[in-house]
This record gives structure tokens, sequence and C-alpha cells, in this order.
């Protein structure tokens, strides 16, 4: 049985609250030891560290009961979960009524803190839940401060001077006036925080619906381009295997002129087949969840790359200086693809830097990655182009200057693939000046494994 | 070269017949069907010395099947098997990494569509050489 999506919320904000109560219970026990020893204010020590107690174990007690709700029962889940927040807020409250009684009840501003339990409760409870929670609170302390009055229970001053002449806690007009003030002002409270509180629930809910049509839809589209790609590759490899029996003159010579033309044709269809080659890989790399990966030597990969390229560097004079570190051994990632990465990456850097230009590949070694930068002092990128040159079928606006054959889908492929990864790429670029893409890649494994 | 026979099962008639036209511009002896079931008459009436087979034809995998098949035939199971493929983007398979499992991938090589004359060559020559 798979957490929806609010059960998961639902039960993060119950470890919340657990995680916060240890922190209040440091906080109350410090707080106390101060106030008796350092402040030399008049609290009942000992019953406080008792209280202490009591909340560290109904905090243990609702941490194992969150525990086994999780293992046992998913299937109602947000309704356990509820009764246990439930529980942990009344517990919290009966604890911080027996605290303020023995810290000087109705004279000690720490009753402020009633306010924070029924925030939290607005936070994650109904809001019926959240006024019965608020009830119980002013409740509690409506007894308390009545009791003390009435003398049912003793009233701890904490007055420096046990014998001041006006004790708060036996004026009954101003507990009167206090006490409905404060009633009042928690009632307004939890009214506001709830209603934001319930329009901020309905926002998350209906934005993450969104979401998820949106990727559904994606996914359609997705499914859509593959069916659409596939069928045209088929056709294609038809077109450009029919071409290849003429342009290679198997059926016999054909006239120089319309050699030309079928020449052209069948040019154009090598670039269409790699187009939708592409395109395929892309959108199949986007649809599919699975992505296998082996352990191989990047090292050796990164220096058979380069060695395959350096014909065509050398067609156009251009000067290839590739530094790999011999630190840089083995990592885990499908080989094919990242191959397809960096030679990518380094093609392109020959396609667009002019003859005697110079290209310089740089790997180094980073522990739990490798950096993989690609220099070039080619025609450059746009500045304000360069937050797109990974979008799909984006194409710079002075590359056709220098050629035809720029589809628009490598650097979305390689962008792809390096996310695949859990990796990064980033180009930076001058126009006139060159350009240069950095790519990260981590390991996933461990050194000395292998 | 010699008058080797080879037999094309592929579906798709506009690149059987190319691929005919580069195989018998080598002197080859081609034979064509265009789905499994002509395939095997074809196999049982002609006895070709290779085989190249589509992966898709009536189905995605016909080919695959029909390979299979072949490897469990004791008459036929030495035939050469060159599997054309133009699926391998979309089934996520490389190919080329299954060649080395023969019990899962009964073919002995594989090209990748389009099929580009001197290479569809090279892999037929290698393919009958080996197989003397």
């Amino acid at each position: 049985m798979i957490l929806l999506r609010k059960d998961i919320r639902l039960v993060k904000r119950t470890q919340w609250l657990i995680r916060h109560r240890w922190m209040a219970i440091c906080a109350v026990i410090i707080a106390t030891y101060i106030t008796k020893h350092v402040l030399d204010i008049n609290v009942q020590e000992i019953a406080i560290y008792c209280v202490g107690g009591f909340l560290v174990v109904e905090n243990l007690f609702a941490l194992f009961w969150l525990k086994y709700l999780l293992r046992c029962c998913p299937e109602n889940i947000y309704r356990n979960v509820k009764y246990n927040i439930n529980f942990q807020i009344s517990t919290d409250l009966i604890a911080l009524t027996a605290i303020l009684h023995f810290s000087g009840g109705i004279e000690n501003p720490f009753f402020l803190v009633y306010i924070f339990h029924m925030v939290i409760a607005s936070i994650l409870l109904s809001e019926f839940e959240t006024y019965l929670q608020t009830t119980l609170a002013l409740v509690l302390f409506g007894l308390l401060v009545y009791f003390e009055y009435s003398g049912t229970l003793a009233h701890y001053c904490i007055g420096k001077n046990q014998s001041i002449d006006h004790d708060l806690s036996k004026d009954a007009i101003y507990i009167s006036r206090f006490y409905g003030i404060f009633v009042f002002t928690c009632y307004i409270l939890v009214y506001l925080s709830g209603s934001i509180g319930k329009r901020l629930r309905s926002q998350e809910d209906s934005l993450s619906k969104a979401l998820n049509k949106l990727k559904h839809h994606d996914e359609i589209k997705n499914e859509y381009v593959l069916r659409v790609t596939h069928d045209i590759k088929g056709h294609l490899a038809a077109i450009q295997t029919n071409l290849s029996v003429v342009t290679k003159k198997i059926m016999g010579p054909v006239d120089e002129k319309q050699e030309e033309f079928i020449n052209r044709a069948y040019k154009r269809t090598l670039k269409l087949t790699n187009f939708v080659k592409n395109l395929l890989a892309l959108t199949q790399m986007r649809l599919s969840d699975k992505f296998e990966k082996e352990v191989f030597s990047l090292n050796k990969l990164l220096n058979n790359i380069v060695e395959s390229v350096k014909v065509n560097a050398e067609n156009k004079s251009i000067k290839l200086i590739s530094n790999v570190d011999p630190a840089i051994d083995k990592m885990l990632g499908n080989e094919l693809s990242i191959e397809e990465v960096i030679s990518n990456i380094i093609l392109n850097a020959i396609k667009y830097t002019l003859e005697n230009g110079e290209i310089d590949v740089v790997a180094s070694d980073k522990k739990k990655h490798v950096l993989i930068e690609v220099v070039d002092n080619g025609i450059g990128i746009h500045e304000d182009e360069l937050s797109q040159v990974f979008d799909e079928f984006f194409r710079g606006s002075n590359v056709k200057q220098i050629t035809e054959d720029s589809t628009g889908i490598g650097l979305s492929l390689v962008k792809q693939i390096i996310t695949r990864h859990n990796g990064e790429i980033w180009v930076e670029s001058k126009i006139g000046e060159g350009s240069k893409f950095s790519i990260t890649l981590p390991k996933n494994i461990e050194t000395g494994n292998k | 070269m010699g008058n080797k026979k080879i037999l094309i099962v592929d579906d798709d008639l506009d690149l059987t017949v190319a691929i005919k036209a580069i195989l018998e511009n080598k002197n080859y002896k081609v034979i064509t069907a265009i789905n499994k079931e002509e395939g095997w008459e074809k196999i049982k009436i002609e006895k070709p010395d290779l085989l190249i087979l589509d992966v898709m034809m009536d189905t995605s995998h016909e080919g695959f099947e029909m390979a299979r098949e072949i490897r469990k035939e004791s008459e036929y199971k030495d035939i050469p098997i060159l599997m054309l493929t133009s699926i391998s983007e979309v089934t996520g398979v490389n190919f080329s990494a299954a060649a080395a499992d023969p019990d899962w991938l009964p073919a002995d090589e594989y090209l990748d569509k389009p099929v580009e004359p001197d290479e569809l060559l090279e892999q037929v020559q290698n393919l009958l050489s080996g197989e003397e």
C-alpha cells in the first residue's frame, strides 16, 4: 500500500512535532533551573522536572505509536495519525497546565504557550478538532485559575517575597477580565490561523494535482513523439538504403548532373535520420524509468573518444589537446550514453571552431566526482542565448553561418543523460572568443572498490 | 565471393529491394520473404547460407522468434543470422552487448537500419567466411 501525498505530509508533520517536543522539554528544564537558581524566583522545581519526565514518556509513546501505525496499518494512516496528534496536543496541554500551576498560575506569563498549541493544532488538525483542543486548553487554564482562586489548589506565588499584599490569583475581577480576554483572543486566533491554513492546504492540493496532470500530459506527448518518430525512421531507413544503391553506383553509373541531385537528397536523408535517431533517444530516455548502469573506466573512455575524434579536428587543422587526470578511474553509469555526451560536446566544439583553432579537453578528479571541461576558441554563443543552449530544438543565431547540420537536439540529449547520472552541465561563452562546457559526473562508486 | 545464397526476411519491400540490389551486385544469390511463415518455407526449399532477418514484422519481435526457432532446429541451427534492427531506441536493448548472450538474442550480428551498403557487405562477408 502506497501512502498518499497528504498522508506523507501529515506523518512528516507529526514527526516534526515529536522532534520539537524534545527541544521544548529541554527548554522547560533549563528555564526552570535558571529561574530557580540564577534568577532566584520561587518555582516548584522538582514538581516541574516531574512534569518534564511525564513529557518524555508522552513523546516516546507518541513516537512508537507513529512507528507502529506506519508499519502495521497504512490503510487508515490518515485518521490514525490524527488520533496520535490529538493525543500529543491534549497531553501537552495537561502538562503545560501542571507546569503553570507549579510556577505561579495566573502570575506566570508562560500561559501564552497555550497559543503555540492552538496554532500547531490549526496547522495539523481539522477545524473542529482545533476548536476542541482550544476549548480543552481554555477549560484547563480556567479550572487552574479557579481552583487556585478558590483555594482548592495551592497557589505557588512566584514573587520573591511570599507575603505580597496584592495576590493576583485571589483578585476575582482581575481574573475574570483577564481570563475573558484570553478566551476571546484565543478563539479569534484559531479562527484566523485555521482559515489561512485551510487556504494553504487547498492551494497545495490543487498545485500538486496540476503538477500531476502536467506530468501525465507530458508523458502522453512523449509517447506520441516516440511513435511518430519511430514510424518516420522506418520510412527513412528504406529511402536512405535505396538512395545509397544509386550513390554507390551499384546499379551502374549515373550521369554527373543526376549524381549531384541524388547526393543532395542522400545527404539530407542522412541528416534527417540522425535527427530522428537523436529525437528517439531523447524521448525514450524521458519515458523510461530504468537506466542500465555498469562500472566502466572513465579514463579509458575519455582517451578513446579523444582519439576517435582527432581526425575531425585534424581535418580543420584544429589543435585538440587533452589532459585526462590519471587518477580518474572507474565510475558507475551508462557507458554508451556517457560516450555520446562527451563526443557530442567535443564534436560540437570542433564544428564551431574555425580552422587553426584550439580545443582543450581537461578532465580532473574531484574525489567523489569528475569534472570534465571542453574549452574552444570558436565562434562562441550570444550571452542572451546561453540559458537556452540545452533547450530542445534551440539553435544559436550564429550557428547557421557555420553549418546546416545542427538539429538542436544534441545538447538536450546531453543534458538529459547528465541529469540521469545526477551530474551537472553548464556553459560559459563569449561571442567571438569561444565557449567552455563543464560537466560534473558523480562516480557513484566507493574509492578503492574494484 | 562465390554464389552464396542469402535469404532476406523483411516486410518492408522497399528496403528488401535495395538490400537485394546491393547483395546481387556482389554476386550473391538473394531470395526474399515477407514474414516468418514464408521465411520458413524458403529456408526449407532453398537452404540458404545466410539469413537476414528484420526484427519487427507482423509483431514487434517476429524476427527474434524466428531466429530462436531456427536455433532449435538441428538442420538449420548453424545458418548465420544477421538481424536488422530499427528498434534499439524503442526497446532500449543494447544489441551489440546483447549479442554476447546467444541464449537471449540468437542472432550472430546486428545491423541498425538504415543499412549502409559497405557495412552490410562487410558483415555478410564476415558471417559467410566464418561459417566455412
